[in-house]
């Protein structure tokens, strides 16, 4: 095996060009979860009939059936059953399926997190008068945050790789790239290992955000003393 | 306050639709005439798919382009029918997806006419005639048909019209073939050169082209094909298409009577690719 380092680095700047593309659909696919996966947690919290019933069925679905078959299903079978939806764009579909996928497991996360804050406090903020929307803002939401951006994190993290299954229905990425790439050159390894290592820095970069951040949420935790 | 936060959330969430809603639309002027399917015989564009992984057949060159023989044929066919073509390049598992959806009219990528496939799609005139053979590693002696792969471990493409074949054929002989799919070609040829797989199938002009790119240790386990192809252009069948598919035939004709097409094969192919098989 004789690796090529001279075609690894390369190639680098052409599977960059495609970095944005990945970053938008992993970002917004991230946002969208996020918004989304908060109602899923809310409702099944306060167990709204019916609905909770219903979102546990798809939240199983979701949680059940891998990503890739999700993607097909609702790129090429969706709009089978309702035509209207075959003029969707490639991209579109894959942000929508990573959304709702991932809504369905951080709803877990954020489930997980609304537990952790003791409901004594809902009572303690009802006591000294604050409104319910008051106590939730200034008290039980930053709670919840700071218990839920761990996991959360790891989300983000794992659908900016996700995305890279989008290629199957025609969006092309920065592993999709490199495989076009590579096939000419027949030089695979060296292709993958420079969108790996690409990946990797991105994981590094969004690691040290979340680091920031945790700081921050962390901040009415530490000892007047230690405070900065 | 709590109005405030509310109005904010509004926002958020209405620019974000708004964002969802713009990346479907800027692309919708283009893809109008994508989303409208099958009535290939009335749009002046015509979106042909492919893995853009096949070289020298189709490929991409540095600057995305797409480039090799089916690239030429398709182009010169257009020109003469008054077509632009528009590549979309996708993973080989959601090419035929994509054309049962009405996201792309056609596929380059080598396709080979099989039963299965002309059972549902319409096929052009075939445009290059190619057939099975085994990549084996060089020092190989044990490999010299296809009854000698009987007890060792074969690759193949997943789903593809080799893999069909050896699971057939292995159906009918006793299945002592250790069949070992994969879901693309990336690695496969390393995996002979290493000894995990005894033999890899694939087409002949596309095995010996990457045998000799690719400086592994590797060879062709003889001359015979082991099964014969015709590869044609698929079309979804309907009515609209048959009209459009028939001028599209008369001209790919047309190229390989002037002796077009051989000069395109020898351009890309290491071995001419248009001569028919035998009936």
């Amino acid at each position: 095996m004789n690796f090529d380092i001279g075609y690894m680095v390369d190639i680098f700047p052409r599977i960059l060009e495609y970095l944005p593309i990945v970053l938008y659909m992993g970002t917004l696919s991230f946002i969208l979860a996020v918004i989304v996966g908060l109602v899923f947690a809310v409702i099944i919290n306060a167990k709204v009939p019916v609905l909770y019933h219903l979102l546990k069925v798809i939240i199983s679905y979701f949680r059940g059936v891998p990503t890739l078959i999700q993607i097909f299903i609702f790129y090429f079978g969706l709009p089978q059953l309702i035509p209207s939806l075959s003029s969707m764009q490639a991209i579109t579909a894959v942000i929508i399926a990573l959304s709702i996928k991932n809504a369905a497991y951080l709803s877990e996360v954020f489930r997980s997190a609304f537990l952790a804050v003791d409901k004594g406090q809902f009572e303690a903020c009802e006591a000294v008068n604050m409104t319910k929307w008051q106590g939730l803002r200034t008290v039980i939401l930053p709670q919840v945050f700071r218990v839920a951006i761990p996991a959360t994190g790891n989300y983000y993290i794992m659908m900016i790789k996700e995305t890279s299954l989008a290629f199957t229905i025609g969006v092309v990425d920065m592993l999709a790239r490199a495989k076009l790439e590579s096939a000419v050159t027949y030089k695979f390894l060296e292709a993958y290992l420079a969108v790996g290592l690409i990946y990797w820095a991105i994981t590094v970069v969004l690691t040290f955000l979340q680091s920031k951040l945790e700081h921050y949420m962390e901040r009415p935790y530490l000892k007047e003393a230690t405070k900065p | 306050m709590s109005s405030f936060k509310k109005l904010s959330f509004l926002l958020v969430m209405s620019t974000l639709i708004l964002i969802l809603a713009a990346c479907s639309d800027k692309k919708d002027d283009v893809g109008s005439s994508e989303a409208s399917g099958n009535s290939t015989a009335k749009k002046d564009v015509l979106v042909v798919g492919s893995s853009g992984i096949y070289p020298p057949f189709i490929s991409t060159d540095k600057d995305g382009n797409a480039q090799g023989y089916d690239v030429e044929v398709l182009e010169l066919v257009g020109e003469a029918l008054g077509y632009e073509i528009k590549w979309e390049f996708a993973e080989f598992s959601g090419i035929f997806g994509m054309l049962d959806t009405g996201k792309i009219d056609t596929v380059a990528n080598l396709i080979a006419m099989t039963d299965e496939r002309r059972a549902k799609y319409d096929f052009s005139t075939p445009y290059a005639y190619s057939g099975a053979t085994l990549v084996v590693h060089e020092d190989n002696t044990s490999i010299n048909s296809i009854e000698d792969l009987k007890g060792k471990k074969v690759g193949v493409l997943l789903g593809n019209n080799l893999h069909t074949f050896l699971e057939k054929w292995n159906e009918e002989n006793g299945k002592e073939i250790i069949i070992t799919p994969y879901q693309d070609v990336s690695g496969t040829y390393n995996e002979v050169a290493l000894g995990r797989l005894d033999a890899f199938i694939d087409v002949k002009i596309t095995a010996a082209s990457r045998i000799r790119n690719e400086g592994l240790p590797l060879k062709l386990y003889g001359e015979e094909y082991l099964i014969n192809f015709d590869y044609g252009f698929p079309f979804v069948r309907s009515e609209e298409n048959k009209e459009f598919l028939e001028a599209f035939s008369v001209e790919i004709q047309k190229l390989q009577d002037s002796g077009k097409l051989k000069e395109l094969s020898d351009k890309w192919s290491a071995i001419d690719v248009t001569i028919p098989h035998k009936k």
